[in-house]
Order: structure tokens, then sequence, then C-alpha cells
């Protein structure tokens, strides 16, 4: 699939912070290459680059040179609000810090990115919360969750526009490791409906359990070695279901 | 496995959206639940410019009490006449200082509260960018929660006002000056003229916090903290 | 230039020293605000004590001798200028009130957002073994301290503002019916800055008392 038309492709991306006098260069000419429906895991240790590189794929953020093309369309060359609205329809963020808003229900939470749209999707926010698991605490505010739920509903907030890729920034480095365990299961779930999966880790669990696991150090790919290589995306099953799965209980 | 939800599990939705849960979710409800949850600072800023809109009308309806305490008389001589409009001048005067400082002292207040908006809630602006809410749509969230407490405000402060001014017309008089001084009255354009205040004070207070945003990288803020 | 000591007074200077920006807008700011408070109060100071001794005769302006000498021609006149006087007396004395009241709170608010920027450091002193009453000390000195600062902002730049052009501006064409000199003295300077200090030193109380308060783990870690 190296013809150039790869799902995700990040090339010679260059990314340089101002910190305090000095510049410190997150991302060193990087190349990396993502297929669609692959569950990565990007290792390596602090500073090596991982938050930068989710955030240039997420279109937060863009590189002083390089380019990052995601499904044909260069983020990179896109203005301020056409990011926007690519990360409205095309991604999910999950943040270690769940960045939840506090006055908010659970399942308002989850309406937050399309609160501005027409008709919000009401009953898929139900859905999608029911399938994480928290049918009986849609009605409460973040500050009377635990971790693990807080994650839930960022998941689950994650989910409500059905997009493409899923990013997660250390997805459990705020959880226990039983509740973290039941989030890795969640999100390969997801990547079994074809969704990609991103997630930038220091945690064992969730390497194990990613398809692909790509090594990173000072900027640049270290080392990217596939797991598994036998696709099981049920690409046209996920469509013919809208993207939806409930979870069978029991 | 998959399949789409069936009619009895959305009818059972929709009865359990009936027993209290709103069945939509917008941007003024965000706003409004933003601006319970910090109902105290809400109820501060709007009862300052509340205040400050009550000076406004309160001096406003002394000038044109003293406007009307002259109208009907005819027996004056006109060089009385005269005295009486210089009179009618420092009273305008008076109506122009004090609009000008509850002016500034509103546009004060209101960008007070919109910076603490601002840095109060620089992550959940942040996170409402990253999640792929536009900035000017934040901006638009931002500017009509400060709208509101404005407009509460001076809707607060104009109503106590023409509410009280019979009032204050017999008390504060009474209290201070042995019942010896002009007769407050109602100016209809009143009203309008509070609200332009308002409007005006709130242009140049919000005006910095909403440059705030606007120049904010959602990044920094979700790197840096 | 050598310091020798670090104690509670050198940190406060230093924070408010090294965040200049910050500290700058909240002086203007509240200077603003205790200008604002001077003016009414000057202005009502100046109503109540021009015309003398004679003042307790009476708060009929046209009853007082000398005060509004300009006034023999016409009786009528008189009362009215004398009415329009007391009118303004009456709601000056209520405009300081709530400029006061207003002033609270632009003062409270404005120092809820410099303790709300450092709401990480408050948990950061309070991990390291300090109690919450020296950190409460510590933030309490700092609001006096700009407390203080714009007082003397207020003062100073305010007075000049305050004795010239408000009086020019409220007698403006007006000079010959009555004359409003807003007047300054030592009482309200020294009833200004002792007011001024406790608004800010309240404020920095009330909007540093749960920050304080709560745990540093999660003043560390404020993202829900």
């Amino acid at each position: 699939m190296d013809n150039g038309t790869s799902f995700i492709s990040v090339r010679s991306v260059v990314k340089e912070y101002r910190v305090g006098d000095s510049t410190v260069r997150a991302l060193d000419g990087m190349d990396m290459e993502i297929d669609e429906g692959d569950m990565v895991a990007l290792m390596g240790p602090s500073g090596a680059g991982k938050t930068t590189l989710l955030n240039m794929i997420g279109g937060l953020d863009s590189p002083d040179r390089g380019s990052v093309i995601v499904k044909g369309m260069e983020i990179s060359s896109l203005n301020e609000g056409q990011r926007a609205l690519f990360r409205k329809n095309n991604v999910g963020f999950i943040f270690q810090f769940f960045n939840l808003i506090p006055s908010l229900t659970a399942l308002e939470n989850v309406l937050v990115p399309v609160m501005f749209d027409r008709d919000p999707p009401f009953d898929r926010a139900v859905e999608l919360l029911e399938r994480v698991g928290l049918s009986g605490r849609m009605d409460h505010v973040p500050g009377r969750l635990s971790g693990g739920e807080r994650q839930r509903v960022a998941i689950a907030r994650a989910l409500i526009n059905d997009p493409m890729i899923v990013l997660a920034d250390e997805p459990t480095g705020n959880i226990d490791s039983v509740t973290a365990r039941e989030i890795v299961s969640l999100f390969r779930e997801l990547n079994d409906e074809g969704k990609t999966m991103i997630m930038a880790t220091h945690d064992r669990l969730v390497s194990a359990r990613a398809r692909s696991v790509i090594k990173m150090r000072d900027g640049h790919v270290v080392r990217g070695k596939a797991k598994s290589r036998e696709r099981i995306v049920h690409l046209a099953d996920r469509k013919a279901s809208g993207g939806i799965r409930r979870k069978v209980e029991g | 496995m998959s399949r789409p939800p069936s009619a009895a599990e959305t009818s059972s939705l929709k009865v359990r959206r009936g027993k209290g849960r709103k069945a939509r979710f917008s941007p003024v409800d965000y706003i409004l639940k933003d601006l319970w949850r910090n109902r105290s600072r809400t109820i501060m800023s709007m009862s300052s410019v509340a205040a400050l809109s009550f000076l406004f009308v309160l001096f406003s309806s002394m000038d044109a009490g003293f406007a009307d305490f002259f109208s009907g008389d005819t027996g004056v001589p006109s060089d009385e006449q005269k005295e009486l409009y210089k009179v009618k001048g420092v009273m305008e005067n008076w109506v122009y200082l004090i609009t000008a400082l509850s002016l500034i002292l509103m546009a004060l207040v209101v960008s007070n509260t919109g910076i603490i908006t601002v840095v109060e809630r620089r992550f959940e602006l942040a996170t409402l960018r990253a999640l792929g809410i536009s900035m000017p749509r934040v901006i638009f969230m931002v500017s009509a929660s400060l709208a509101m407490i404005l407009y509460g405000g001076v809707l607060m402060g104009t109503v106590l006002g023409l509410l009280c001014i019979p009032l204050l017309d017999r008390v504060s008089l009474t209290l201070f000056t042995q019942g010896i001084g002009f007769p407050l009255s109602f100016d209809p354009t009143l009203i309008w003229r509070s609200f332009l205040v308002g409007t005006l004070a709130g242009a140049i207070g919000a005006s910095l916090p909403l440059i705030f945003i606007a120049r904010s990288s959602p990044l920094e803020v979700l790197r840096d903290g | 230039m050598e310091r020798r000591t670090f104690n509670a007074a050198s940190y406060s200077l230093s924070h408010l020293r090294r965040d200049g920006t910050r500290t700058a807008t909240t002086i203007v700011t509240i200077s603003i605000t205790v200008a604002f408070l001077l003016l009414t109060s000057s202005l009502l100071f100046g109503m109540l004590t021009d015309g003398g001794g004679d003042r307790k005769a009476g708060l009929l302006a046209g009853d007082i001798p000398g005060s509004v000498d300009m006034f023999t021609e016409f009786r009528l006149d008189q009362e009215i200028s004398g009415r329009a006087r007391n009118s303004l007396m009456s709601y000056l004395l209520l405009t300081s009130a709530m400029v006061l009241m207003v002033g609270f709170f632009i003062m409270y608010n404005t120092m809820a957002i410099s303790v709300m920027e450092r709401r990480r450091e408050i948990g950061i002193l309070r991990a390291l073994g300090l109690s919450t009453k020296e950190v409460m000390k510590l933030f309490l000195l700092e609001g006096a301290m700009v407390g203080f600062i714009s007082w003397i902002f207020a003062l100073f730049f305010g007075t000049p503002l305050i004795l010239n052009l408000a009086s020019y501006l409220i007698n403006r064409g007006s000079e010959s019916i009555f004359f409003v000199m807003p007047s300054m003295p030592l009482a309200l300077v020294i009833g200004s800055l002792l007011v001024t200090m406790a608004l800010s030193t309240i404020s920095t109380y009330i909007a540093t008392i749960r920050p304080v308060g709560s745990s540093p783990v999660a003043m560390m870690r404020t993202r829900i």
C-alpha cells in the first residue's frame, strides 16, 4: 500500500517549539505511514514527540516543514476554520486528563462537539454512553464520576461524530490498571469496527494489544514494527450498521 | 451482532427522556449551565452592572424631573428663565458625569468577568476547539454569556430604578435634605438610553478578553496548562 | 542589589515584579476604581464643606450667606439652586455607596484572577509544607501591597484629574448659578487609604480562602 496513498501519511515533518530562549525540536524529519483500520501504539520516552505527532494528525497543530496527509487531504495546508471542521468530522480526541466540561452532565458532555448542529444526535449519545457502560450515570456531572468513568465519557464524546480516526494521548495515564484493561478492550472493539486508532502511551498494557507499535525517540521513528498484518476490518459491516454496535451485555 | 436500535428501544429512550432529560442540547444550554455553575460570580457581576445602571437611571430622572418642574411654569420672567436653563445645564453636566462613570466602571466589570472566564475556563475553551468547534463559535459563546450578564444587569438596574424612583423621591430626600429637592420623573427614553450605555460598555469591556481568546492557541493551553 | 533574606515580603515582591503585566493590569484596574471612589466622595465633601461654618444652619444653600452670593437678584433662583444642590447631594451619597459596592466587586474579581492563575503555585506551596495560614498570609500581604500601590496611583494621578477636569465638566457654562468645587481634605485622603486597604485585603481573603483550603493534589492537577 506504499504507493503514496496511505490513509495517513506523515512526510518529513519538522516541528520546533520555543521554550524560553531555546528552541526544542519536537519532530525531526518524521516519516510515517498508517493504514486504514490499524491500531497503532506510539511508544517512547517523554519529549519524543508523541503528543506533537498526534496533534499534527488531528489537525490541532501544523508542521513547520513537511506535510501531513489524511485521507488524501493535506491537513497541514488547511486554515484554522477548515481544520476545526476536519477535527469535528474525522477525528475523535481522547485526552490524558479527560478534559470534560465540569458543569455539564455526562450526556451533555458527549453532545458538546455537535451542540451547534441543527439536530444534535441525542439518541446516538445515549447509545454511546450505554455502550461504554455508563447507562446509569448519564445525568452525573464529571465531579461525581471516577477516573475510569470520566475516561469512558471522553471516549463516547470522541465517537459522537463517528470519526474515522481516534487519537488517544496517554489514555490510561490517570486510571487504575483494571479500568485501563477495560478501556483497551473497548479500543480494540472500536478498531475491529474499522476505526483507525492511534495511541500515544507509556503503558505496556496498551502496546501489548495494539496491532502495530511505533517507537519514537527525539522526534523520529526508531523502530516501526507491525505486530499483526491481517486486517480484520469489516468496513462494509461497519457502514451498514452506521458505525454503531451495541455492546452485548452480560 | 450489530443492529439498528429497535422500535421498542427508541420508544423506551423517549420515555426516559420524558422523565426529565431534555431532548435537545444547544449552546444556549451550555452557556446557562456555565452561568449557573458560577452563580455567585454571575450574581455579583450582574448586580454590579445593575447598580451602575441604577445610578444612570437615577441621575437621568433627576434631570427629567428638573425639566418637568419648570415645563408648566409660564409666569416666570425671561431673565429668570435664562438662569433656570443654566441650572438645568448643571444638572445635565451631572448626568454626563455619572453616565461616563457608570460606563467606565461597567466596562471594567465586563472585562473583569470576561478575563476571569477566559482564564478559568481556558482548558475548557481549548478542549472545545480541539473537539472541532471553530474559534468564531467559541468567541460567540463567551460573548453570549457576557451579554447575558450585561443585559441581565442593565435590565435589573433599569427596572429597579424605575420602580424605586417614586420611593426615592419621598424617602431619601426627606432623610437627607428635609424634604427639599427636586421631584424625580420618569422619562421613557431612559430605557433605551440605559441599554445603549450598557451596549457601549459591553463592547469596550468585552474586547480585551475576546482578543485574548482569538489569539490563544488551544495547543499551548492543552500542553502547558 | 543583593538580598540577604528571603521572607514572605520578598516572595510577594519578586512575584509582583516577575509577573509585571498582570500586576500592572491589576493596579490600573484598582486605581481607576479607587479614583472613582475619590471622585464621588470629594464632590460630596465639596458640597458639604463649602459655605463655611454656617453649613449646620440649614442645608438650603440659598439660606447661607456668602455661599451663593450671586443669587441676590432672584429669590426663585436661590430656591431652585438650593433644591438642585440638595438633590445632588443626597443622590451623591447614594452614588458613593454604590461605587463602593461595585469597587469592592471589581477588586474582588481582579484579586480572584491573580489567585486563579496561581492555583498550581498554591498547591506546590502547600505540598512543600506551608500551612494554610502561611499561604494565606502570603497572599494577603500581596493583596495589601497591590492595594497600597493602587491607592498611591489613584491619589497622584487621580486627584489632579478630579480637582480640575471633573470640576470643569460639572461647572461648565454655569459659573454664575452654583459652583461645586470638589475638595480633598486630609480626612478623605487617609480615609480612602484605609478603605482601599480594607477592601483589597478582604477581597483577597475571599478570593483565596477556597483555593488555599482545598487539597494540594487537586490544586496541582486542576483539569477535570
